[in-house]
């Protein structure tokens, strides 16, 4: 694949994911843009990484982290005007997606950007570990907390199980059918040990080096 | 799980389905090309390799005994409330580089990579080798957070003379020890001498893009370590001072090349030999901090009194604290609305709290300037800000909201906004001297500079890195320190972060969609924030002591800011904030429906107010808060004093204020036009038919614009002749004009007082708080019967159940209802109860279990807002105010 078509294809999933990591809309496309640019900068690198995609998440959480702490102010500014106008102009949003994004923004900040990999991005979970620099275990139990408080919020209502029930046990019901998607290169690394679980991990899933 | 998929696939919106690659290769391009200038320029740089070569081996004896710790990773960008390793950078270790942070990356340049003990290691302000090497670096790297990578950037230039920025300053623009850079528009300046130590300083620019430095100018005055250099509205300000001389500031214009001198510093005996003179550009004003000195007291002590002048553009003005300075070595930063003293050698925080230094002891600790009063204040630092470990040497930073005094062990930090200091401790368990440290944004970023062993210089370089991330609210958007347990747990309050405002009583709080402004209210006579100016003398002593401050709440981010001081003119205004006493006196607008607080109204982004004008003649006045702009400003005042009835709405893109003299019986019902500023007489439509003399003159009257209709509600008691005020009925009146024409319906019911109207869903709900009822053998209150609601599309008013309340903690303190134009809430510290727009009720009990009145409160969005208030005086004779605040969220309705 070569870098055009690499960005391309990521391009939707990433801007779609900060909407819903850092619930800001109008600088996700720049943010996801900036993280596109330094990976075509570097794609001599990224392209031999194992997980790709989880290097270009990776960087543009980081950016959106510190774009965010930045333009704060500036954000929220902008939302109780122009922007606020322009969305009631738009119309109303369905409550559901309002209720998503409210119980989304609830959510800690690394469940909620495990969440999203796994679930909007379609990341597997090896991908979502190498994203956030921890172990795949951790990922799981950031996972089983986050549907768990989901859940409660009305959001989730398959097949979870109940209250005292592991996490492992209750993430692999959730996430055991990994959807990889087309094209991704095939996950390794799966099935940490539970006590694995909730560790993060020093040198964990490397998403490759600059 | 593929629910939960396209939930988040719906939630996350419509996405962009194109992408311009080519954009992005250019983009891409121009980043790579920054990178080869700087390459390239390194060979150029050639000349330098003896040097170089030279302080490389000193530094690689130096890292071999550097500090010990785990192999850096480059792990990130940051944790919340942590420090984290930093990728490794491309240059040499070295002490006292520049540090400056550029929107995106930290710049680092310059420094020595000479140490104490080394043959040519002389002074760090001038390091003069007998064989003429200095010690002297020049190159430099960039590290950017986002992708916690570095990139080499150009060297400092080189001319006759190896330049060298200025580092031990003590001027500041906002760094100690650093405080001779600055970024201004995509360049970075910077204030440098010839490392030789020959010749005037040059002011140097580097030009982030293109990599580029340039020497801008040959500064005037004598070779020496003594300029300070600040941003201000877009030019540069330099001054230099000389024991006893010194030029006056001059204003540097990088767009025209132009210098300008401005008038001379009110000087008298301006701080030291030092100079400690510190320039802040911020908005329209250019501030410089000095200090003089006096002698005082048996025996003589020098005492020095802290100065601020403020030059508007044509003339400075000094405002003087009496009270002592913060020494020599004080260091003034921009924190929020306010700025901040703080002395990092004196301040003597640490285990014992001693001081430490040489400086007179008297005099405060921290200092603060509010331009907007132009009042000193001196807060106090707390114990456990006092109690962290005592570096070697403070750094004092700021990014114009945080103050932190940066040391390797633990970092003091100070927030601007909230008034709150926390402790960020490591990054390191030893000492670094003469690190390089700048805020990166909101977070810190620290590097280099040298370990220290003792008390001797046995020192060796650190060539490693660590930034600091604040702790973040749930969405990360803030930044702001989050002291609150969080905002959105559903059917529970769960308290908010600290509010960077005293805590007060009756304060005005109105949700503008998307902050909750809290203003005004009411502090003890001797609150800091009384001002005390000659525009508002009569607030010293004044048993009112209103105050003007205020602040912004986001239940979003969980994050307060502080926002412009109500406005004084000829008078200080205060917004009327009738106690529960006067609700007979009460209007309201669709989402203001609060119980003495309902003279507020929200309009295209602007919050009008209705306020007494304290202790003044000219009657009320309209006034208005630009939230984008963060401006007060009075719209006019209004005819007539003694009024004691006010209502005030948003109708048709219009305000409607009424205006009423309880006992001449007089009222005016008059509309402004927030776009042309015009009012007109809505007693007085055009057809003249129609007046609103159906509802009575001064009875209590609430107004609701909602869509082409206008609603005017009032209560009338009905007083049997010859009873003096006891009502055998209460008559409702709901009065309808649609532009043109009044009706008007009444209901006629058993005797109740105080009640409010506001807006719930497709009808209107009439809730009378007072009726709470405390049977005596009941642990809870009862509900009393007086809910009514009004269906305007039939005309037909019903009197429906009460709510169960047999669960509510209800005290007997204060209820405030407040509306939020589909649902309605009646507030109690202890208890609430929400009726929706299908008369649903919801018990959501708590904030507290204490009972406390006059609070804030407000609808924000669908969550209930709770703040400030005091004790109950009956209860507890030494009533305090309460300075927290809570916020409750419904439990979501499930998604269909």
């Amino acid at each position: 694949m070569d870098a055009d078509a690499f960005c391309r294809g990521l391009y939707p999933k990433l801007v779609g994911s900060l909407r819903l990591a850092f619930g800001a809309q109008a600088p996700a496309e720049d943010l996801a843009q900036d993280a596109l640019v330094r990976t075509i900068e570097r794609w001599d690198t990224v392209e031999h990484m194992q997980y790709p995609e989880a290097w270009c998440y990776r960087v543009a959480f980081n950016l959106a982290r510190s774009a965010f702490r930045r333009r704060g102010a500036e954000a929220r500014a902008t939302a109780r005007l122009g922007g606020r106008r322009a969305t009631a102009a738009d119309g109303p949003e369905p409550t559901d997606t309002l209720a998503v994004r409210s119980a989304l923004a609830g959510l800690p900040r690394r469940q909620r950007q495990a969440i999203v990999l796994r679930y909007y991005a379609d990341l597997t979970v090896d991908q979502v570990a190498a994203t956030m620099k921890c172990r795949p275990g951790t990922v799981k139990a950031h996972l089983h907390q986050g549907l768990v408080t989901l859940r409660h919020r009305g959001l989730v209502d398959d097949g979870l199980t109940e209250a005292g029930s592991t996490g492992d046990r209750v993430v692999d019901h959730v996430v055991g059918n990994d959807r990889p998607s087309a094209g991704r290169k095939p996950p390794t690394g799966e099935g940490a040990s539970p006590a694995q679980g909730g560790t993060e991990a020093k040198g964990g899933t490397d998403v490759g080096s600059e | 799980m593929s629910d939960l998929s396209e939930q988040l696939a719906r939630a996350a919106g419509d996405v962009p389905d194109s992408l311009d690659v080519d954009d992005l290769r250019r983009r891409a391009d121009h980043r790579r090309r920054r990178t080869r200038t700087v390459r390239a320029v390194g060979i150029v740089a050639a000349a330098l390799v003896v040097v170089a070569a030279t302080v490389a081996a000193l530094s690689q004896r130096s890292t071999s005994t550097d500090v010990t710790g785990p192999e850096r990773t480059g792990t990130g960008v940051g944790e919340p409330g942590k420090w984290v390793p930093i990728a490794e950078a491309p240059i040499q270790a070295r002490r006292n580089a520049v540090s400056v942070w550029t929107g995106s990356e930290v710049l680092v340049f310059g420094g020595f990579a000479s140490i104490p003990g080394d043959d040519c290691y002389q002074d760090t302000n001038w390091p003069r080798c007998e064989d003429g090497s200095s010690g002297a670096l020049r190159s430099g790297a960039a590290y950017d957070p986002g992708t916690d990578t570095w990139r080499r950037i150009a060297p400092l230039p080189s001319a006759t003379s190896v330049w060298q920025p200025d580092q031990e300053v003590a001027f500041a623009n906002i760094e100690l020890g650093r405080l001779g850079t600055v970024t201004l528009d995509g360049r970075v300046y910077t204030v440098a001498h010839a490392a030789d130590g020959r010749g005037a300083a040059r002011l140097l620019s580097y030009d982030v893009d293109d990599d580029v430095w340039k020497v801008v100018a040959t500064l005037p005055g004598s070779p020496g370590p003594t300029w300070a250099l600040t941003n201000w509205d877009g030019r540069l300000v330099t001054y230099q001072v000389e024991p006893g001389t010194g030029t006056d500031p001059r204003l540097f214009d990088p767009a025209t090349g132009a210098w300008t001198e401005l008038p001379s510093i009110p000087r008298g005996d301006t701080r030291s030999s030092d100079a400690t003179i510190q320039f802040i550009g911020k908005g329209t004003r250019l501030y410089a901090f000095t200090a003089t000195t006096a002698i005082a007291g048996t025996p003589p002590v020098p005492r020095y009194v802290e100065r601020v002048s403020v030059f508007d553009g044509t003339r400075w003005q000094t405002f003087s604290h009496p009270g002592g300075s913060g020494g020599l070595d004080a260091v003034w930063a921009a924190t929020g609305d306010t700025f901040t003293m703080i002395n990092p050698y004196r301040v003597g925080i640490g285990p014992t709290g001693t001081t430490t230094g040489t400086d007179p002891t008297e005099g405060p600790l921290l200092l603060t300037f509010d331009p907007a009063t132009r009042a000193f204040a001196e807060p106090t630092i707390p114990d456990e800000v006092r109690t962290a470990p005592v570096p070697g040497q403070w750094t004092v930073v700021s990014n114009g909201r945080r103050l932190a005094l940066v040391g390797t062990e633990a970092s003091p930090i100070l927030d601007g906004a909230t008034g709150t200091w926390s402790v960020a401790t490591g990054p390191t368990n030893h000492q670094i001297d003469e690190l390089s440290t700048t805020w990166a944004g909101d977070q810190l970023f620290v590097w280099g500079g040298m370990t220290v062993a003792g008390d001797t210089y046995s020192a060796a370089l650190n060539d490693r890195g660590w930034i600091w991330t604040p702790p973040s609210g749930p969405t990360d958007l803030a930044g702001p320190e989050q002291t609150g347990s969080g905002v959105s747990e559903p059917g529970t309050w769960v308290p908010i972060a600290k509010a960077p405002i005293e805590a007060r009583r009756n304060a005005v709080s109105v949700w503008t969609g998307s902050e909750v402004l809290v203003f005004g209210g009411f502090a003890t006579p001797a609150s800091d924030t009384c001002p005390k100016t000659e525009d508002w003398p009569w607030c010293a002593g004044s048993a009112t002591a209103s105050l003007r401050t205020g602040a912004a709440y986001d239940p979003t981010s969980d994050s307060w800011r502080r926002i412009a001081p109500l406005p004084v003119g000829t008078a200080a205004y205060q917004p009327v904030n009738r106690s529960r006493s006067h609700a007979g006196a009460t209007g309201t607008g669709t989402d203001n429906a609060e119980l003495r607080r309902l003279n507020v109204q929200v309009l295209d982004g602007r919050v009008y107010v209705l306020a007494d004008s304290e202790k003044h003649p000219t009657g009320p006045a309209l006034l208005v808060y630009d939230v984008g702009a963060d401006r007060w400003s009075v719209v006019t005042t209004l005819e007539g004093t003694g009024v004691e009835t006010w209502a005030l709405t948003a109708w048709g893109g219009k305000l409607v204020v009424y205006v009423a003299d309880g006992r001449t019986r007089l009222a005016r019902d008059r509309i402004f036009d927030p776009t042309t500023r015009q009012w007109s007489d809505a007693s007085e439509p055009p057809d003249g038919d129609a007046t609103m003399i159906g509802i009575t003159p001064s009875m209590p009257r609430q107004m609701v614009g909602v869509g082409s209709d206008l609603y005017v509600f009032a209560t009338t008691d009905q007083v049997p002749p010859g009873e003096d005020r006891v009502a055998a009925a209460t008559t409702l009146e709901v009065a309808v004009f649609d532009g043109t024409h009044w009706s008007l319906v009444q209901h006629t019911m058993a005797p109740v007082a105080g009640g409010i109207w506001t807006a719930t869903g497709d009808h209107f709900t009439f809730v009378v708080p007072s009726q709470l009822t405390f049977p005596q053998d009941a642990s809870h209150p009862a509900w009393g019967p007086t809910i009514v609601t009004f269906d305007p599309s039939t005309r037909k008013f019903e009197e429906p159940s009460p709510p169960d309340t047999s669960g509510a903690h209800l005290a007997e303190n204060d209820a405030s209802v407040i509306g939020d134009g589909t649902s309605t809430a009646v507030v109690t510290s202890t208890a609430s109860l929400v009726v929706d727009g299908s008369g649903a009720w919801t018990v959501a009990n708590g904030p507290s279990t204490m009972r406390i009145d006059d609070f804030a409160t407000a609808s924000a969005g669908e969550q209930l807002f709770v703040w400030g208030g005091t004790s109950s005086k009956e209860v507890d004779p030494a009533a305090t105010f309460n300075d927290r605040g809570w916020i409750w969220t419904p439990t979501p309705t499930r998604p269909k």
